[in-house]
């Protein structure tokens, strides 16, 4: 039986790499104890509005100031950690780097204690992390919900991208003709013959299959438990072992083979833009117009082929400067 | 906030009972009935490959006394292997290989094939040494007077193995049968750790990403490895079973005169008291 327990260590450390879109439930902050709204009366007030980012830029301190960039411990986090710490280094702050972390709860420990100042989030994913409760799911709503949370815990958010890491129905080329599959509604009448491969967690979480048939009512045929958006669940969807798969929308493996990822009308996933978090105490005007730069000019096609790079082998950094320069960022 | 992190509890063992009581939690192609017919099914193709493999190299090691030292040798080596990391190397050698996506009905699903083959494999390897060491050790431990005498009453050798040494040997055979068979169906589990596979360690394996989860989680994985022990116990009485049927009552003792109250048993009681006092 000592084997059934070392494996899941195994197998996690595995799954670490692709875990970006799953909230973590580490133990680890959640303290959330400062007083809401105090440092940033004009922001938290005013949250209705979604372009409170540019309000609250006026109460910011003007000099460039300093920061520590971290990250998660997976390639695309690293490199947009990369990116924002690139930016913000070229336009005066100084930049050191703390890259690849660990899992959420551990860097956002690290964020509160001020060890780090910066680091790359998901809106979904680090607002679901500070409320489980929160049922906000379009990107201005998540990012909204996530901007009054993160004050009051101490934390603050920039601007978000475009570019979203999110959980994705994604079918083949072969089987979107098929059956004329463009978004996950167009499955409803067809799923019970097709085969549905994800993580198995996909069959509790309410984004998953409970919510796949409560908002689409979809229901697959058959379930089979691969791994988060990895290799086994692109190959196996690549040699037709199963139809339909959770990938994540940056995932390179999308565009190389053709696969056609389903729209969601209805946002049953939360929306997982890539917004910069940081510390309250850290964030200074400069910092902040470096970081908006850039996330307005990141999308999901910009960072898969970014990602892409680094996963062929490129250095994060080179990759991440390369870019800057090509956007006029820095 | 607070109740952001409180919810880290297990459901608690009841709900084993819970889950076991809920018809849904059997049928369907991922209930327990699908994933026990799947454990009993790899089980009983690896043990029967292992059996084929290890029956005759250990009776021809017993019968001509060769290669004890570098194939039982080897045997033995092969208990010291971890199965699961053979599992996930011969995993990652194996699948790129096999191109075939085909199902096999009633046994794998569609994509699952390049998956088996390694499990089988790494299996198999747990499963021999048991097997090949106890016919080896059976046959070994025959009277070489017995094998003596019905080799001067003119059988050949091949005789000799079928009437004599195959007799005398099969309860130590049969007990190593058994000892594989209870490592080969707790083992089977593992199979899980590979995408497409079934068996019972699928409840084990998926129900570690959503633990909390009644019907996925902790009291599924409890009530698949009591099905595991249970089927191990249901295996080795059976195999008991054949035991009994198929050694011979002369070779298993059952009925010797020893067992029947007679002059030979009483002067063995008689003699305890003798040597205590």
């Amino acid at each position: 039986m000592k084997r059934i327990y070392l494996a899941p260590l195994l197998v996690a450390g595995a799954l670490a790499l692709a875990a970006c879109g799953s909230s973590g439930s580490s133990s680890g902050g959640g303290g959330g104890s400062s007083t809401p709204g105090s440092s940033a009366p004009g922001s938290s007030s005013a949250v209705g509005s979604t372009a409170a980012g540019s309000a609250a830029a006026s109460t910011l301190p003007t000099a460039p100031g300093s920061v520590t960039v971290g990250s998660a411990d997976f390639p695309e986090n690293a490199l947009l950690a990369d990116i924002y710490g690139d930016a913000m280094a070229a336009k005066g702050v100084k930049v050191s780097k703390k890259l690849n972390i660990g899992e959420r709860g551990v860097y956002i420990a690290a964020l509160k204690s001020g060890d780090i100042g910066l680091v790359p989030e998901y809106t979904g994913s680090i607002l679901s992390y500070l409320n489980p409760k929160a049922t906000q799911k379009s990107p201005a709503d998540v990012y909204t919900a996530l901007k009054t949370l993160a004050a009051s815990s101490g934390f603050a958010v920039t601007q978000y991208a475009a570019a979203q890491d999110a959980d994705t129905i994604t079918v083949t080329k072969k089987t979107a003709e098929k059956y004329h599959l463009t978004s996950i509604a167009d499955l409803k009448s067809v799923a019970g013959q097709l085969t549905l491969g994800a993580p198995a967690q996909f069959r509790t979480r309410a984004d998953g299959i409970p919510g796949l048939q409560s908002v689409y009512g979809v229901k697959f045929g058959n379930f089979t438990a691969t791994d988060a958006g990895g290799t086994i669940t692109v190959n196996a969807l690549k040699s037709g072992s199963i139809d339909a798969a959770d990938i994540f929308s940056t995932d390179p493996s999308i565009a190389k083979n053709g696969f056609v990822t389903l729209t969601d009308p209805k946002s049953m996933f939360a929306a997982q833009n890539v917004v910069p978090l940081f510390s309250q105490k850290v964030l200074t005007q400069p910092m902040e117009a470096a970081v908006d730069a850039v996330s307005a000019k990141l999308d999901t096609t910009t960072l898969a082929a970014l990602v892409a790079k680094v996963s062929s082998g490129q250095d994060a950094d080179s990759v991440a400067k390369a870019w800057l320069n090509q956007q006029g960022l820095n | 906030m607070s109740a952001v992190l409180a919810d880290t509890g297990l459901p608690p063992l009841s709900r084993v009972g819970n889950w076991f009581n809920d018809p849904a939690n059997w049928w369907g192609s991922m209930g327990l009935l699908t994933r026990i017919r799947e454990h009993v099914e790899y089980s009983a193709i690896i043990l029967i490959l292992a059996t084929l493999i290890a029956l005759p190299v250990g009776l021809l090691i017993g019968h001509t006394n060769r290669g004890v030292v570098s194939v039982v040798g080897v045997a033995n080596g092969l208990r010291a292997v971890p199965t699961l990391g053979l599992v996930i190397l011969l995993a990652v050698w194996i699948v790129p290989k096999i191109h075939s996506r085909a199902a096999v009905p009633g046994l794998l699903q569609r994509g699952a094939l390049p998956y088996f083959i390694p499990v089988v494999i790494a299996l198999i390897l747990l499963a021999l040494p048991p097997i090949l060491t106890s016919t080896y050790a059976g046959v070994q431990n025959v009277d070489p007077a017995v094998r003596d005498a019905a080799r001067g009453m003119g059988m050949t050798e091949w005789q000799i193995v079928r009437k004599v040494e195959w007799p005398c040997a099969l309860p130590l055979i049969m007990s190593g049968l058994r000892s594989a068979t209870l490592q080969v169906i707790a083992t089977v589990t593992i199979a899980a750790y590979l995408p497409f596979l079934g068996g019972l360690g699928r409840f084990i394996k998926d129900g570690t990403g959503s633990l909390t989860d009644l019907r996925y989680g902790y009291p599924a994985m409890v009530a698949a490895g009591l099905t595991v022990a249970v089927l191990a116990v249901l295996a080795d009485l059976l195999l008991n079973l054949v035991q009994r049927l198929v050694v011979s009552p002369g070779v298993s003792g059952r009925f010797s005169n020893r067992r029947r109250p007679g002059p030979l048993a009483a002067d063995a009681t008689a003699e305890v008291p003798a040597t205590s006092s």
